[in-house]
């Protein structure tokens, strides 16, 4: 029966309702990704102050322009989440990648030369695996420094060792196998047998790793990138909220504007509680350009004339009516 | 089969030889099938019966041995503890005795120095110990039947002819009925009493021996007997049959062996023969080999 | 010793390969304060192999028929001893030259379903050997695959399949195919049909002939079925535990064998006919372990002829009757 391979495969795949569903739904995920552009319907950071809070199409008070309803800030959620695909997926290949390829040829380094060399890169790992999985993420921070690429890289650091060890078992099995003795008869170099032989069949297992590492890391580089959890805060009908944005930041939004020594300025405060420099800081973006870094517990004059503070933990705006007028410090 | 009776079971990969050995047993799984015409054991009709009740006679009166014992074998627990096992579910022994019986199964199995063997594992033994071990093991519980799977192909020459030679030795004394299944015509021709030939899945030829091998009545017969290298003692070429046993997807037409056989008339390409009566065996064949072919050539 | 460039045989016949004394140990670690255990699988096997002919190499498991083709491949250093491969040593060779000498000295493996990659394409693995040893180009490796393919009778399409693809037969085939691509003085075949049907067998044991009647190919024919040897071998060579127990022409070692050893295979191996079968001699036991083998001769445990003698001191390889045989009883127990 000569079926060409990659028709066997997709017979047998097909076969499982389950694995076809899952490819289904990410198909939609990449393809979101890829054409966001084409796709979204809005821009993911246009402001519709009309249409704020709007419910999702298929409630009463929908509206067609927005299917999934907009946010506080009136953005589009639909838009939001297109091209919130992009970066998920950037993220978990990203850091897969860095650590399944180092992950793949030290482990196959680590096969090929056991006696010196394997116990070397072994016992590295085995450093590394002795390091609780937080504390490394922590140092490689603290030494690059804040941000996303670098949750990535310490993300990557801390599965290497994984890949390693499960590429260096699968190819220590394969080495004894006969076709790599086939192979050596036939006059193959170390880095034939290594690449062209018995690579191709250690992938299986890596595979398996690398799909489940993509998601994990994912909601990992969320939480690296660093924010305080948050709360609803402020009086009831304050018009304040909290929410993450596509990157995972925690975001305060509020109609509120900053008021103060810039009176008659009315912009809605994008405020966001995250770390920044090692520290915690609470910022509000006056525009979508500029952002307004404000000490953390300051406090100031909203545009309804109450006095506003805004807090890191818990983290949120709280507000009280103030009597009066006044401007706040600054 | 009589009881105490040796046969063969002959043919290659894909005769299904072995599946039809393991659905007399009941070992076949879904989403595999299996139906019968007719399945009477010592006197009980199996077909008629419940799957439990089935099992418990079968599991009883009908033990099987495999090719490779290794790993036939759990190779978490001492043998022993496996032998324990088999009696404590089957014969219901305990304490002193079982561990007596234990004893006497190894050194009837010829494993020397069995009161320290009874404490080893599989691995530490060797291929032709453990396939001793599943023996004993197979006639712990005294069955009626023993079906032998290969038992020896995955052994050495010497120790294979001790193994044959246990396996009839203990036919003999216990009055057993003894399958044996191979692909090696010699062990059959050595052994057997009566043999089948099987090939892609069907009978194609039973007769007593040496009438089979001496006088084949069936082309596969023959071109089996043709292709051993002892029968060609002197020509340089072997004389093969051409082509490979048929697949799943691509059975012919007719008789199955059609597009092989050198003998091939156009009623076998189209009609699927059936099994006949022919002197004291049977063969599946439109024109099964005479006398006179088999040794005229 | 010769030193002629190219040895050659009584019958005129250049010597392709020639062992001497070849010896491979083992070590193991047998935990930190147990002294290191030698595992002795090759005993100095010394013979010599002239073009176009088949030498069978007959053994049970554990008698170093494997070691044995491991050293001849090239693939592990011998303890001890010499291996000639066109009256050039190996030990002694340069890089070039042991390029040379690989892609002269080529193996065909037991299981056909291990021993073809099986993520590569046939047509990969076939051109693995050519890409490595040959400066051809794509066009003309191609042009050898073709021809290769077709001459172990399979369809030129097959090129592009996978392994799991094949029957073992046909697997088989391919690595044949594999084996003869570069056109080798010496292919080592450890059982290669001993997986394989009866009626397969056949085709590929005719295979084998053929290719030897085409190409002058010497074979190293490793197999521990008694037919199979009598049908494809010059001369035999019966192991155990790893040295050499007798060697003479095939025709001489299957009419009249004379180590005790050797006789027990013959007889044990069962025979269809009645006339062939001979008397059964009881051989009680099992092979020793490498690790410990016995002293003296090792097969004097099992052996019904043993004396003292036997189990004091090893006997070596003496001519007795044009064949080779280590027995210190041959006196006594032939005729």
């Amino acid at each position: 029966m000569a079926v060409a391979p990659l028709m066997e495969f997709w017979l047998s795949f097909s076969a499982n309702r389950g694995a076809l569903l899952a490819s289904l739904f990410f198909t939609v995920v990449v393809v979101c990704a890829l054409l966001a552009g084409v796709l979204a319907p809005h821009s993911p950071i246009e402001q519709y102050r009309e249409h704020m809070l709007t419910p999702p199409v298929w409630d009463v008070a929908g509206n067609a322009d927005f299917l999934f309803g907009t946010d506080e800030l009136g953005r589009d959620i639909l838009s939001r989440l297109i091209y919130g695909a992009r970066i998920s997926l950037l993220i978990g290949l990203t850091s897969v990648l860095l650590s399944l390829l180092p992950g793949m040829a030290l482990g196959l380094l680590a096969a090929f030369y056991p006696k010196r060399l394997g116990v070397v890169i072994m016992r590295v790992m085995d450093v590394m695996l002795a390091l609780p999985s937080l504390l490394l993420a922590i140092c490689v921070i603290t030494v690059l420094g804040p941000g996303l690429i670098n949750t990535t890289i310490a993300i990557a650091i801390g599965n290497l060792p994984g890949y390693t060890r499960l590429t260096r078992a699968a190819a220590l099995s394969e080495i004894g196998r006969e076709y790599v003795t086939a192979s050596r008869v036939a006059g193959a170099s170390t880095w034939r047998l290594m690449f062209n032989a018995v690579l191709p069949n250690c992938m299986a297992p890596l595979i398996v790793n690398a799909t489940l590492g993509f998601s994990s890391s994912v909601l990992e580089a969320a939480a690296g990138s660093g924010c305080a959890r948050i709360s609803w805060s402020g009086r009831a009908g304050a018009n304040t909220g909290v929410g993450r944005d596509a990157v995972g930041r925690t975001r305060l939004y509020s109609t509120r504007t900053l008021g103060g020594d810039d009176s008659g300025h009315d912009g809605i405060a994008d405020c966001f509680v995250g770390e920044s420099d090692g520290r915690r800081s609470a910022g509000c973006a006056r525009s979508q350009t500029e952002t307004r870094v404000v000490r953390e517990n300051h406090e100031f004059i909203d545009d309804q004339k109450s006095v506003c503070r805004i807090r890191s933990w818990p983290a949120g705006i709280s507000c009280r009516r103030w009597r009066g007028s006044g401007s706040g410090r600054r | 089969m009589g009881a105490g009776e040796l046969i063969g079971v002959a043919g290659e990969s894909g005769s299904g030889k072995s599946v039809s050995m393991m659905a007399l047993m009941g070992l076949i799984d879904p989403p595999g099938k299996w139906s019968a015409d007719q399945m009477l054991f010592d006197g009980h009709d199996l077909l008629n019966m419940t799957v439990q009740q089935r099992r418990k006679i079968v599991g009883r009166d009908v033990a099987m041995i495999f090719q490779d014992a290794s790993t036939s074998l759990n190779p978490s627990y001492p043998i022993g503890f496996q032998i324990r096992e088999v009696l404590k579910l089957h014969m219901n022994l305990r304490g002193a005795e079982l561990d007596r019986r234990v004893l006497d199964l190894l050194e009837w199995v010829e494993i020397p120095d069995a009161k320290n063997r009874v404490h080893a594992y599989p691995h530490q033994l060797s291929g032709g110990m453990n396939q001793r071990v599943m023996i004993a093991m197979a006639i712990s519980c005294e069955p009626k039947l023993l079906i032998a799977d290969e038992p020896t192909t995955a052994l050495d020459v010497t120790i294979q002819a001790q193994i044959m030679e246990l396996l009839l030795r203990l036919q003999k004394q216990r009055n057993m009925a003894l399958i044996m299944i191979t692909h090696d015509l010699a062990i059959i021709a050595e052994m057997a009493q009566r043999a089948y030939v099987m090939y892609a899945g069907q009978v194609v030829e039973q007769q007593a021996l040496p009438a089979l091998f001496e006088h084949p009545k069936h082309p596969y017969t023959e071109a089996l007997l043709a292709a051993i290298p002892e029968h060609n003692k002197g020509a340089r070429r072997l004389a093969a049959l051409k082509g490979i046993v048929p697949g799943q997807y691509d059975r012919p037409k007719g008789c199955l062996l059609a597009p092989r056989c050198q003998y091939a008339q156009a009623r076998c390409k189209s009609e699927v023969p059936s099994l006949q009566n022919v002197d004291a065996g049977h063969v599946r064949c439109f024109y099964p080999l005479s006398y006179l072919l088999s040794t005229g050539g | 010793m010769s030193t002629q460039r190219e040895p050659v045989d009584p019958s005129g016949q250049p010597i392709i390969l020639q062992a001497q004394k070849l010896t491979r140990h083992y070590q193991l670690k047998q935990g930190l304060f147990a002294p290191k255990a030698t595992v002795k699988a090759l005993n100095g096997v010394s013979f010599s192999l002239a073009k176009k002919r088949s030498l069978a190499v007959v053994g049970e498991s554990g008698c170093g028929k494997s070691t044995l083709a491991r050293q001849l491949t090239m693939i592990e250093t011998p303890t001890s001893g010499q291996l000639l491969i066109g009256g050039v040593d190996v030990a002694l060779a340069n890089r070039a030259e042991i390029k040379s000498m690989r892609s002269r000295v080529q193996m065909v493996f037991q299981n056909p379903y291990a021993s073809l990659n099986p993520r590569k394409q046939i047509g990969a693995t076939l051109d693995e050997p050519l890409l490595i040893n040959t400066a051809f180009s794509r066009s003309e490796r191609a042009e050898k695959i073709a021809a290769i393919i077709d001459r172990v009778g399979l369809r030129p399409e097959y090129v592009r399949r996978y392994p799991h693809m094949f029957s073992g037969g046909q697997r088989q085939r391919v690595a044949i195919a594999r084996a003869m691509i570069l056109n080798p003085q010496v292919v080592v075949a450890d059982e290669p049909v001993s997986a394989l049907d009866v009626s397969i067998q056949a085709q590929i044991l005719n295979l084998f002939m053929d290719l030897q009647d085409e190409f002058d190919t010497s074979y190293v024919f490793i197999s521990h079925n008694l037919s199979v040897v009598q049908h494809v071998a010059d001369e035999v060579m019966v192991m155990y535990l790893g040295a050499v127990v007798e060697h003479g022409s095939k025709d001489a070692l299957f009419s009249r064998p004379f180590h005790p050893y050797t006789r027990a295979l013959m007889n044990a191996t069962p025979a269809l006919h009645e006339a062939d079968r001979r008397i059964k001699i009881h051989i009680s036991g099992e092979l020793p372990s490498p690790l410990n083998p016995p002293s003296g001769c090792a097969f004097h445990q099992r052996c019904p002829y043993a004396t003292a003698q036997c189990q004091l001191e090893l006997p070596q390889l003496r001519p007795w009757e044009g064949s080779q045989v280590a027995c210190h009883r041959l006196e006594q127990i032939s005729g």
